[in-house]
């Protein structure tokens, strides 16, 4: 049950950065760290499998596939910087998650910008 | 796996925190200081190590 | 001698009479040529080769002329149709449904981050797919309902004017004369307008539409509302004009014309002797030949007009149908304002669908109108309750010109030559004063 193997890995690391931040402050990071990466890798199996269907689905009903990859690295890049900015958030450093928050949203913008002129160059060519 | 590590680091946190207790109290601050950074420096190369190979899974399965 | 008289005038009538009954086919072959019936024949096929290939109009022509009117093959046509148009609708709502569902389950694996943009820009690309499908299937049913229209305008410009011919030819003087303009002008102007002003309107709210639903904090809904309302309203007004013009005008020449045929009928086989009665019993064969032939050309013109329209026709309420369907599919699984999109796109097709019905309700009616105008007057009899009027006012002119005979009684040689001097003169003053009473002209 990977369910069960992810409530475990979570619950232990928990408890461990309980421990540990009153001795050492600095081991709770790295233990929050990994735990976080080993519950991602946990899952990533099902995730792409989740993923190989839509793409699947989206080339068998003819949809641009450039747009499909577009959205699943957007997804990854914000899935990143969520990471990052809630393990920042976790050590108090809140300048530095949203820093990193800000990066990740510029990032995104800029590759969803393609999207963003072909739908203003749609809505121009169907005016009369 | 996964648990394993986590106990790995875990113990080795407990480890060095104790080191660091006794070998303040006996008055060597300086191998204290040592023993921490020591214990901080292992830790740190297995993490980056998973956190890489997170970085790595994540960038295959969104194609970035 | 008289006796030779008499049998030569008999066979004679005899003759006449058997080659006026034998004749009927021949008058309509005469007929048809006369109007150009072929090149008519020639136009309605091309008009109608889409949507009827296999029907030969020249066909349906002599069967309606013979008073039979086949409509089974209606039917192959209507069901082969539906089929074709439900699954291309249903294939291209099925992508449009494909495309939501990929972009629902992506929502949602990005919902649990905190990160807001990411949403907005899978909204946009999903936005971006649906709106490029909607819009292909969109501006192919405007090009496809100008087209239609401007098709029904160029039958009915060639339609028009052969029957307004026709319509002379069996006596419909005033109202052909009153209605050609009319009819033709009106078509022409309520073509023009619909493509000119009602399409892109419709463009316009379908547009004002897809910005509107982009982000939530745009919108500009109420603007593609009104004119949506204002392009009803416009359709309403027009078909009111239409039919308003056609059976007003109709109403009013009609009665006019009815009169003034059976007069010259009465005058014509009461005044010329012998001949007079078989000359008039002609130009009933030849009025009835050219009435069978028009309503036989009605006949195939509402065929035409109705093939023209109804593959059209069909296309958008099948259209209109499967939006509205995926409307309340998507408003399960999607974001609302896709739902919104897609209602509005129904709507639209709603409206393009009314339209291409109101004009060829309009064609119809106005080609029906015309027929059952013109053929209010056609049975003439003489004999008839009115024709004792006729002769009872003209008697009454006749006295009071100082002529004094009576219309029935057996001619004499001498009256007769009297009353082709001095009445075949006061025939056409007679006439003349009786329409003018009517208060209108020969014209």
């Amino acid at each position: 049950m990977e369910i069960i193997k992810i409530i475990a890995l979570g619950l232990v690391a928990t408890i461990f950065i309980m421990m540990l931040k009153q001795y050492r402050p600095e081991y709770a990071i790295y233990v929050s760290l990994l735990a976080g990466a080993g519950i991602v890798l946990l899952v990533m199996d099902k995730l792409a499998g989740i993923i190989n269907i839509l793409s699947s689905l989206s080339n068998k009903a003819n949809i641009n596939s450039g747009f499909l990859g577009i959205l699943l690295k957007i997804t990854g890049i914000a899935f990143l910087t969520e990471f990052a900015t809630s393990i920042c958030k976790d050590s108090g450093e809140i300048a530095i998650a949203n820093k990193i928050e800000l990066g990740g949203k510029v990032i995104i913008i800029g590759m969803s910008i393609p999207i963003i002129t072909a739908l203003l160059e749609l809505i121009i060519k169907i005016l009369p | 796996m996964e648990i394993d590590l986590l106990f790995k680091i875990a113990g080795i946190g407990i480890i060095v925190a104790v080191l660091h207790q006794i070998l303040s109290k006996a008055g060597r601050e300086d191998q204290a200081m040592m023993v921490t950074l020591a214990g901080v420096v292992i830790v740190l190369t297995v993490v980056i190590k998973e956190i890489s190979s997170l970085f790595s899974a994540v960038r295959t399965v969104f194609n970035l | 001698m008289k006796c030779a008289k008499i049998i030569f005038l008999t066979l004679v009538i005899l003759f006449l009479l058997t080659a006026n009954v034998q004749a009927t086919a021949d008058i309509l072959e005469e007929q048809k040529n006369l109007f150009n019936i072929s090149d008519f024949i020639k136009e309605a096929n091309e008009y109608s080769k889409e949507s009827f290939p296999e029907i030969n109009m020249s066909d349906v022509l002599n069967s309606a002329i013979k008073g039979e009117i086949n409509g089974d093959f209606w039917y192959k046509v209507v069901f082969k149709a539906l089929g074709k148009e439900t699954t291309n609708a249903i294939r291209s709502l099925g992508l449009v449904i494909a495309i939501i569902v990929i972009h629902s389950i992506l929502n949602s694996i990005s919902e649990g981050l905190e990160n807001k943009s990411i949403s907005q820009v899978v909204y946009y690309a999903q936005y971006v797919l649906i709106v490029t499908l909607i819009m292909k299937n969109f501006t192919e049913m405007i090009a496809l309902t100008k087209n239609t229209i401007e098709n029904l305008v160029g039958f009915m410009n060639c339609l028009t004017p052969i029957l307004i011919s026709l319509m002379i030819t069996t006596g419909s003087i005033t109202t052909a004369n009153v209605i050609q303009p009319v009819i033709l002008f009106l078509i022409s102007f309520i073509g023009n307008t619909i493509i000119a002003m009602v399409l892109p309107f419709i463009l316009v709210s379908t547009v004002l539409g897809v910005v509107s639903n982009l982000s939530d904090k745009i919108q500009i809904d109420k603007l593609s509302q009104y004119f949506k309302s204002g392009v009803t309203w416009i359709l309403g007004v027009v078909l009111t004009l239409f039919v308003g013009f056609v059976s007003i005008e109709g109403t009013l020449s009609s009665s006019v014309d009815g009169i003034t045929a059976k007069t010259a009928k009465a005058a014509v086989s009461n005044f010329i002797p012998i001949v007079g009665k078989i000359l008039g019993d002609a130009v009933d064969a030849v009025l009835g030949c050219a009435t069978v032939l028009k309503n036989a050309v009605g006949v195939v013109g509402v065929l035409v007009v109705i093939g023209i329209c109804i593959l059209p026709i069909i296309k958008l309420a099948i259209l209109t149908i499967a939006y509205h369907l995926a409307t309340a599919i998507c408003e399960i699984i999607a974001d609302k304002k896709i739902a919104k999109l897609l209602e509005q796109m129904a709507n639209s097709f709603k409206i393009l669908l009314a339209v291409l019905f109101s004009v060829s309700t309009m064609l119809i009616i106005g080609v029906t109108l015309t027929l059952k105008i013109s053929n209010s007057r056609v049975n003439v009899q003489i004999g008839g309750k009115n024709d004792k009027k006729h002769w009872k006012l003209g008697k009454q002119y006749c006295n009071s010109s100082n002529y004094s005979y009576n219309f029935r009684d057996d001619f004499t040689r001498r009256e007769k030559q009297k009353i082709h001097k001095n009445c075949i003169g006061n025939i056409f003053a007679f006439l003349n004063s009786f329409s003018s009473n009517k208060g209108c002209s020969w014209g």
